[in-house]
């Protein structure tokens, strides 16, 4: 257990030095800013151009809170899936990786956890962006933290174990599946009830969206971030226990067949002789 | 006997040609793009046109935003398969062979531009229409050939930009690379590909006609969902004399900066360079 700590310990400082040695701290924090604030905007102007700007609605805390939130889901499966390709093909040291005495599920585990702390820079601005310049209706008076920890700790675990899972299959395609990160994200920006309530797809897309076990961890933390938020969602019956009760075992679940997915694919890629491939050429 | 320019000419056609060849027997060869390229595209313009939906907003506006879906991958292919080019070729090691070659950079990145928009145009086509059908949005198109013409301007101009973003990746190396993936949301914003750029206010909308999508995507929501007041930021005729003079200026620049900095960048040693 000492060990698979202290491996995802380096992993992260490892993944952190990747993200942000590439500029000077001030530009780096600049870069940090500028996409997450981009980003939430085209839905402040899509807002704008229908409603004239009224922000202070329970739909747009929905939306502009889903958003924000949602930023752990896309950078830590982007984040831990492309390790795979870049270590592997980039710099061409997975093979080292590998051959040291760590756990690999640790190392991408730590690398997971440090896109997480990019991530939660970014939320934590754009949530300040959004009271601040937006008076978006959300207060540090009313916020629920036991609630907010205990949910963003359950989905965390799930999101950076999906992000193996990712690894697992990025362990045994080309290159050319860079982007499958990004195609599952879109998958569950769409479904989990981001930045539009799931009751208004038509219902063979609501029953997959309750299926998603982020559906859950977004509308706990918006019920964490904002306990009076009222919005007829699909979700509106499920008391926070029930929502809970779900996130937490869908996690466990998403833990189990992570490590299981990755035990099998790493003996599957060991004995196909194809940890090193290149297949960028 | 060809005169050395004769020649000269040939040698850059063929260039150009065997560079879009790649991209295009690439496209034939690896279908997955259809599963990638297709449904990631339609997801996200799905995700913000149930926003409009979820508002009861006008129909023009999902039929504005399937348009701007179907253009994001244009912009992500200027960035990506454009200017980031050149940092892909020096890290693979290629980029010192095509500058050894006997034939001008321009040639080498137009070969790119012709590639990506002949397989770019495919899958935002096919975007376009799955989106439209989905979605049941009406649209009536009442001058197609002055359509196809602003389509064709936008392009130009938005591959002469993205061959002066190639310059830069002669000379830099990772931060070129995160100022590409940047670049992304707030084009996407300032551009406005899912809403009317016009409501970003006068001076912002005017500064982003810069970026010659904003001009492609505001004229071509009025060749094909019509014009609505409201949402016009400029007319269809203004837009259409900016965007030549964008691509003429762009390919202008582009042939200066390209020179510049591979000289610049000769005279550093940042030319082969890699993981800097």
């Amino acid at each position: 257990m000492r060990n698979f700590l202290r491996t995802v310990k380096y992993a992260s400082w490892l993944g952190w030095q990747i993200e942000s040695n590439w500029a000077n701290p001030w530009l780096f924090a600049v870069y940090s800013v500028i996409r997450p604030i981009a980003s939430s905007l085209i839905l402040v102007f899509m807002y704008y151009v229908v409603t004239g700007g009224k922000t202070q609605t329970d739909f747009f805390a929905f939306l502009f809170i889903g958003n924000a939130v949602f930023m752990f889901i896309g950078g830590v499966l982007e984040g831990i899936s492309r390790v795979i390709f870049m270590d592997r093909e980039y710099f061409e040291v997975l093979k080292y990786i590998y051959m040291s005495p760590i756990s690999i599920y640790a190392y991408l585990f730590g690398r997971g956890a440090a896109r997480m702390a990019a991530t939660a820079v970014a939320v934590a601005i754009t949530l300040l962006f959004g009271k601040i310049v937006l008076h978006l209706n959300i207060s540090l008076l009313t916020i629920n933290y036991p609630e907010l920890i205990t949910a963003f700790f359950l989905g965390i675990v799930g999101i950076e174990a999906f992000g193996i899972i990712l690894s697992a299959l990025s362990l045994v395609t080309a290159w050319h599946n860079f982007s499958i990160s990004a195609a599952v994200g879109g998958v569950f920006y769409f479904l989990s009830g981001v930045v539009f309530p799931i009751n208004i797809l038509p219902p063979a897309l609501q029953v997959a969206a309750k299926l998603l076990p982020f559906t859950y961890w977004i509308e706990a933390m918006r019920r964490g971030l904002v306990p009076g938020l009222h919005l007829n969602t699909a979700l509106a019956g499920f008391s926070n226990m029930e929502i809970f009760g779900i996130l937490a075992a869908s996690s466990l679940v998403l833990l189990a067949v992570s490590v299981a997915v990755f035990s099998w694919v790493d003996h599957l890629v060991r004995k196909k002789g194809i940890i090193d491939m290149v297949t960028s050429h | 006997m060809k005169s050395a320019l004769l020649k000269e000419l040939e040698n850059n056609i063929r260039a150009v040609i065997a560079r879009a060849y790649v991209r295009i027997v690439g496209l034939n060869r690896e279908l997955s793009w259809i599963a990638f390229d297709t449904f990631m595209p339609i997801l996200s313009m799905a995700s913000y046109a149930f926003i409009y939906k979820s508002m009861n907003a006008n129909e023009a506006l999902i039929g504005y935003v399937i348009l701007g879906g179907a253009m994001t991958a244009f912009w992500l292919n200027v960035l990506w398969g454009m200017a980031a080019q050149f940092y892909w070729e020096k890290e693979m090691g290629n980029l010192e062979l095509f500058l050894i070659a006997p034939l001008s950079r321009m040639s080498l990145l137009a070969g790119m531009a012709v590639g990506g928009m002949y397989t770019t145009t495919l899958r935002s086509l096919l975007s376009f229409i799955v989106g439209n059908f989905i979605f049941g949005v009406y649209f009536h198109i009442q001058n197609p050939l002055l359509l196809v013409l602003t389509f064709i301007l936008t392009l130009l101009a938005l591959y002469g930009m993205g061959m002066i973003g190639s310059s830069l990746f002669l000379l830099y190396g990772r931060e070129a690379w995160h100022t590409s993936n940047l670049l992304e949301e707030p084009v996407f914003l300032l551009s406005g590909f899912y809403f009317p750029v016009k409501s970003l206010g006068f001076w912002a909308g005017n500064a982003a006609v810069l970026i010659p999508i904003t001009l492609g995507l505001d004229a071509m929501r009025q060749l094909i969902y019509g014009v609505n007041v409201n949402y016009l930021l400029l007319p269809v005729n203004t837009e259409i004399i900016l965007l030549a003079l964008q691509s003429v200026l762009y390919f202008i620049l582009a042939r200066y900066f390209l020179r510049v900095l591979e000289n610049v960048a000769k005279k550093e040693g940042r030319l082969t360079l890699r993981y800097q």
